[in-house]
């Protein structure tokens, strides 16, 4: 067994519940195995490059992000937001009351977030949901820490903007993703 | 007091589908077994370790429309961002039958390209003709590629990189690959790329001024569009290149991999056969 081998059975073991995580956050459960196989067999080809210690899982993020960019690509004529949203798991709430407010505000929310550039959601979620440090956000996008941090704040600024804006227009529909004009 | 910005970015954490990891039974996490299951395939396919199978047949996209998109994509940028009049780059039946030509290509088996065109020297043997007539596209074009930063030879100019860059900045767009297009002024060679379907969404709109629906095929409509735009050149086309690798980078598999060559030219096909229905269903391409 060469190190690279080595090397690699640690990051996969050590992180493919992290990887599959990330991918299951932002794609459907049909698509997961895909995206962590893809993240994966990248991280295996360039192993020589995965970079070491703390580094290691934004860089993996990345890879994954990649991958899931591939997705979204081919998706995006038929897939969205509330795709993604119906594969939401409901056991995170208690009653349906509950439930319905809940899921209605995470709708919503989630539809400000499309209405985002795609980095900038990305910015969102690694913070919020795998809870990155600004380094980590900017290793795994390629992006300075500086950028990073100017892109957060404006992120979030943004976020609000366009959640206000759904709220007051009682909009209740899925989000349309991004897209087409590029 | 909770400010409006503090109360959304607390609904988008609660957002989150997968707020605890712990709650998913994932399956048993064996590198090692995983590593001998990659190796096992990389032999299988290629009978060296270079390259798992699943290298091929994960990629389910149509590579080849990626590939051409991608040359699309800096060919219709150019124009973008010269301001030329997309009114005048009609999309007639012409593109038909250039596609028709390259589907018969690809149908003869012409996938085996002996030369290596990443070196930015030569050209595989597909070529289709380009006959139409928009003749001030190239100039234009020629003193955009030379006012970037592209590599250039006497005769060759490579543009990957700088253009994709600009693409990224411009668009937003930082998952964008690297694409790589090869011109000699005569010929073009798509040789790489890694854009997105949303791109070619654009790329239609570009080449037709008109809105052709979410599932038009961009192979189709880039081809009609390039063969307008560059009349007297052939086209050529490289679907033994991959798209760029995850990460960045280009990374052409091997021009000697009857697989994969297999692959792409299966894929093409089918893209090409299904487009062709489509057609037919809704009466040809627009005017």
């Amino acid at each position: 067994m060469t190190a690279g081998d080595t090397r690699f059975i640690e990051v996969y073991e050590q992180f493919y519940r992290h990887v599959y995580g990330y991918c299951r956050r932002r794609t459907s459960s049909d698509r997961v195995d895909d995206a962590v196989a893809d993240t994966f067999l990248t991280a295996w080809r360039k192993i020589d490059e995965v970079p070491p210690g703390d580094e290691c899982l934004p860089w993996l993020y990345g890879v994954a992000y990649r991958v899931l960019s591939h997705q979204w690509r081919g998706a995006t004529r038929r897939r969205r937001l509330h795709d993604r949203l119906a594969s939401m798991g409901a056991d995170w709430h208690t009653g349906p009351e509950d439930y319905i407010v809940v899921r209605h505000e995470s709708q919503q929310v989630l539809e400000a977030l499309s209405r985002l550039k795609p980095t900038d959601q990305e910015i969102l979620r690694l913070t919020l949901w795998e809870e990155l440090a600004q380094e980590d956000v900017a290793t795994a996008l390629g992006i300075s820490v500086g950028a990073v941090r100017q892109r957060l704040y404006e992120a979030r600024k943004n976020l609000a903007r366009e959640y206000t804006r759904l709220e007051k227009k009682g909009n209740r529909t899925p989000a349309a993703q991004k897209g087409g004009a590029w | 007091m909770v400010t409006t910005e503090e109360r959304v970015m607390t609904l988008l954490a609660q957002a989150n589908p997968i707020p605890d990891l712990d709650s998913f039974d994932l399956i048993e996490v064996d590198g090692t077994r995983y590593l001998a299951n990659l190796n096992r395939r990389s032999s299988e396919m290629t009978g060296t370790d270079s390259k798992p199978a699943e290298v091929v047949t994960m990629r389910r996209r149509p590579l080849v429309a990626l590939a051409l998109t991608a040359a699309a994509v800096l060919v219709v940028g150019a124009a973008a961002w010269l301001g030329l009049n997309r009114e005048d780059l009609d999309v007639a039946s012409a593109g038909v039958a250039v596609v028709e030509e390259f589907a018969r290509a690809v149908s003869s088996g012409a996938t085996d390209l002996s030369e290596d065109v990443t070196d930015g020297a030569t050209f595989g043997p597909m070529a289709v003709p380009l006959d139409n007539d928009l003749a001030s596209f190239w100039a234009a074009l020629d003193t955009t590629l030379t006012v970037s930063n592209c590599a250039q030879s006497a005769q060759v100019v490579r543009c990957d990189y700088e253009w994709t860059d600009r693409i990224r900045q411009a668009q937003d767009r930082p998952e964008f690959g690297v694409f790589t297009f090869l011109m000699d002024g005569s010929r073009i060679a798509a040789i790489s790329g890694d854009v997105d379907q949303e791109a070619s969404g654009w790329l239609k709109g570009a080449a037709t001024g008109n809105s052709l629906g979410a599932d038009a095929d961009p192979v189709v409509h880039y081809l009609a569009w390039l063969n307008q735009a560059y009349p007297g050149w052939e086209l050529e086309l490289d679907w033994n290149a991959e798209p760029a690798e995850i990460g960045g980078g280009f990374a052409p598999l091997g021009h000697d991999d009857p697989v994969h060559n297999a692959r792409y030219a299966e894929v093409l096909t089918r893209h090409l056969d299904e487009y062709a229905q489509e057609l037919n269903a809704t009466g040809g391409l627009p005017d």
